[in-house]
Formats: structure tokens, sequence, C-alpha cells
């Protein structure tokens, strides 16, 4: 798939995963070793693309009792698939809908069919007793039609929709016409309070506050959690391109004790103070759109 | 169930070959009603439609259960899967059935 909103430019201009089955299954023992992890999110890209060895990740963290986020595009998933997942503990299981209407969708992940196929996975996790959350991306084509993405997630079972405007980060930059104005962003954050309260009692809908507002609550923090990128890259955060070691050259425990106040570094704060409160938008740079920056 | 959704002729696709389990402690007829107490002791009264379905899924395909009810009830086939449905999502609801896909 190449999604036009992918943050993180996923597939794009980059050689082989250093971070292989292999590197992950050690990353996790040694996460284990060193005292465990709370929750962990498997993400990607698509997951399920790392084949059994993802199991095998899964099963280390899995026996010492980490509970799992997923995230996947529900393409791969059959019975087999949900089969081997349903023996973890979960929070949730996410499926990506970018829209209620097969074409859009397809379109927007340059996929046939790939709807369809996500729609299906959907319904399987909610049929198996998974939380299932629904998340969906909003662009000006559809924000007329809040109501029909509430109505979709009802249909397929979903506990949550995560639902929202589309992150200025990575491939969105190359396709301005999926970001929404301040006026549609306006009529967004209206119509989904009023449906919030509509639809209550049938699912919870999960909206996420303005980027700079966000990172300015993970800010208040010291360091509680990482992305691991697929070259072993521990960046900060999903949303800002701050990179503070590597798993597969340096030493987890250290990296951790060493930048366990990385929010209050300069440079971060910088990235912060210069988030658009509106629409995300960064003038001292853009997420996923050039280098990372090494603290 | 939202019908005019594209979401419900998925899920409409994928229960004709799916099969209903039912997850029952007890029940009991009563006339035209079905009295059901599921696994967490809560007791429901059915009407004759989830009755009659209820009493089917026993190993059969959903779409094999349309058609045998299509025999009892006078009723266009796909009319009465629509109502099949909702009846299927209120008894996953009431914790009395699951769908194995």
């Amino acid at each position: 798939m190449k999604c036009k909103h992918c943050y993180n430019r996923s597939g794009e201009n980059r050689p082989a995963d250093a971070m292989t089955g292999d590197k992950w299954i050690e990353f996790a023992k040694k996460l284990v070793d060193k005292g465990g992890i709370l929750d962990a999110t498997i993400s990607g890209g698509e997951p399920l693309l790392l084949g059994d060895k993802l199991f095998e990740f899964m099963n280390i963290l899995d026996a010492d009792n980490t509970i799992f986020n997923f995230i996947s595009n529900g393409y791969f998933f059959d019975k087999t698939v949900l089969e081997k997942l349903k023996k973890y503990r979960f929070y949730w299981i996410q499926i990506s809908l970018d829209s209620y209407s097969s074409k859009l969708h397809d379109e927007f992940r340059g996929v046939q069919g790939s709807w369809e196929r996500a729609a299906r996975a959907a319904y399987m996790v909610a049929l198996s007793g998974i939380p299932l959350r629904i998340a969906s991306t909003i662009t000006p084509k559809d924000i007329n039609h809040l109501e029909e993405f509430v109505h979709m997630a009802i249909n397929l079972g979903a506990s949550y929709l995560a639902i929202g405007e589309i992150l200025p980060s990575g491939r969105a930059f190359d396709n301005d016409e999926i970001l929404l104005s301040t006026a549609e962003l306006n009529q967004f954050y209206s119509e989904i309070n009023k449906l919030q309260k509509i639809y209550r009692k049938d699912l919870t809908i999960q909206i996420s506050s303005s980027l700079r507002t966000q990172l300015k609550y993970s800010a208040f923090e010291k360091l509680n959690g990482a992305i691991v990128r697929p070259n072993g890259d521990i960046r900060l955060d999903c949303t800002c391109p701050f990179v503070i070691g590597n798993i597969l050259r340096d030493d987890i425990e250290e990296i951790w004790a060493k930048y366990s106040d990385c929010w209050q570094n300069p440079l971060v704060k910088k990235f912060i103070e210069s988030c658009d409160p509106i629409s995300g938008k960064n003038s001292f740079a853009e997420n996923y759109n050039g280098e990372d920056i090494y603290l | 169930m939202y019908r005019d959704s594209e979401s419900y002729l998925v899920i409409k696709k994928m229960l004709q070959n799916s099969v209903p389990h039912t997850k029952i402690l007890k029940l009991r007829e009563e006339g035209e009603v079905l009295i059901v107490v599921n696994l967490n002791t809560d007791t429901f009264f059915l009407n004759e439609v989830a009755k009659d379905f209820l009493l089917l899924c026993n190993g059969r395909k959903f779409s094999e259960i349309v058609d045998e009810l299509c025999e009892i009830y006078d009723v266009d086939k796909d009319i009465l899967t629509d109502d099949l449905m909702d009846i299927i999502r209120d008894l996953q609801y009431k914790r009395i059935l699951y769908m194995e896909v």
C-alpha cells in the first residue's frame, strides 16, 4: 500500500529493514531481561508482514504479562492469524478504515479491494471478543459524512472509533489536498461532539487534541515510552523528529537513563513551540519530511 | 445495524458461511416464547422468530438456517436475512450466541 496520508512515509526510499524478525526477538528478550514493559503497541507499516517472527516476538513479551495494542490495515487478516492473536491480552486491535466508502478508501490506500479486506478483518476481530478500534482519518472529501463513519464502526462491532484529521507529517506533505482547512476542522469538532452524545451508548468516539496540545502534555512527563523504527532508531514520539539512540547499537537501559528528561531538551521545546496550534504544521522542523534530529 | 452502510453488505456476505453457536446454561419453551439463561446466569425471554432461529443453531451454516426458516415463514429471503442479522446482533449483546466465521 502507499497511503496518501502515511505519517512516517512507510515503505518509501529505504533499504531492507535492519530490524529483522530475529532482531526484534533479540530486543524483546533484552527488554524482558531488563524488567520488561507494561504495554506494547505493535504497528507498522503493517506488522503482519513480519510473518511468524512477529508472534515469536509477541510470545516473549506475553510471557512477561505485557498487554498489547495492535494496529493493522487488516489486509492479511484471516482465521489463522486471528487464532494466533487471540491468545494475547489486548487493550484493543485497531483496523484502519479511511472511509465509510470502499471507493474512497481504496483510492486513498492505492489498492483495490483493501476496504473490503479491512472491513472483514474488523468484523472478525469483533466476533472474536477482542476490543475493536476502528481508526479513520477525515479528508475534505468525507467531512460531510461523519455519521456514516459512526454507522460503519457500529455495524462492524467496534468498541472505539478513533477519528480525526490527518497529521501534517510524512506523505501528507505531498498531498496537501487531504488536509482539512480551519473551517473544516471547526466543522469536524462541532459535529463529532454531537455524534459522541448521540451514540455514546453504542461506542466510544475518540478524537485527539491538537498536535501542539498533545506534545505539550507529553513534555510534562519524564520519558515513559518510545517508538522503535525498522532501522532500530529509538524515536521520542511518532509526531516529532527526535531520535535518542538505536537499539542495534546502544544499550536500551543506558539510553533510558540518559534521556529520561529529553522532553525538556531545548530542541524539543523549540519544536513544540513552533507547532501551529490549529494546523499542527511546524515552522522549525517537519516530521518525516527530512532528516531526523539526533539528540 | 445500519443497513444503508456499505459495511453492512460486507457483514451480510461474511455471515452466509458462518456458523452460529449458542452459549446457553438452560432453556425452556413456553408457547411462542423461549426462556434462555446464558452462562452469566442472565435470563432472557425471546420472541418466536428468535426462538425458531436459536433452536436451529446446531452446527448449521447461517445460510442453511435462513433457507429452513424461509420454508416456515412466508417472507422474502433477503428481508428475513436482514431481520435475522438484527436478531444475531441482539443475541450477541445478550451473550447467548457467537458466530464462528
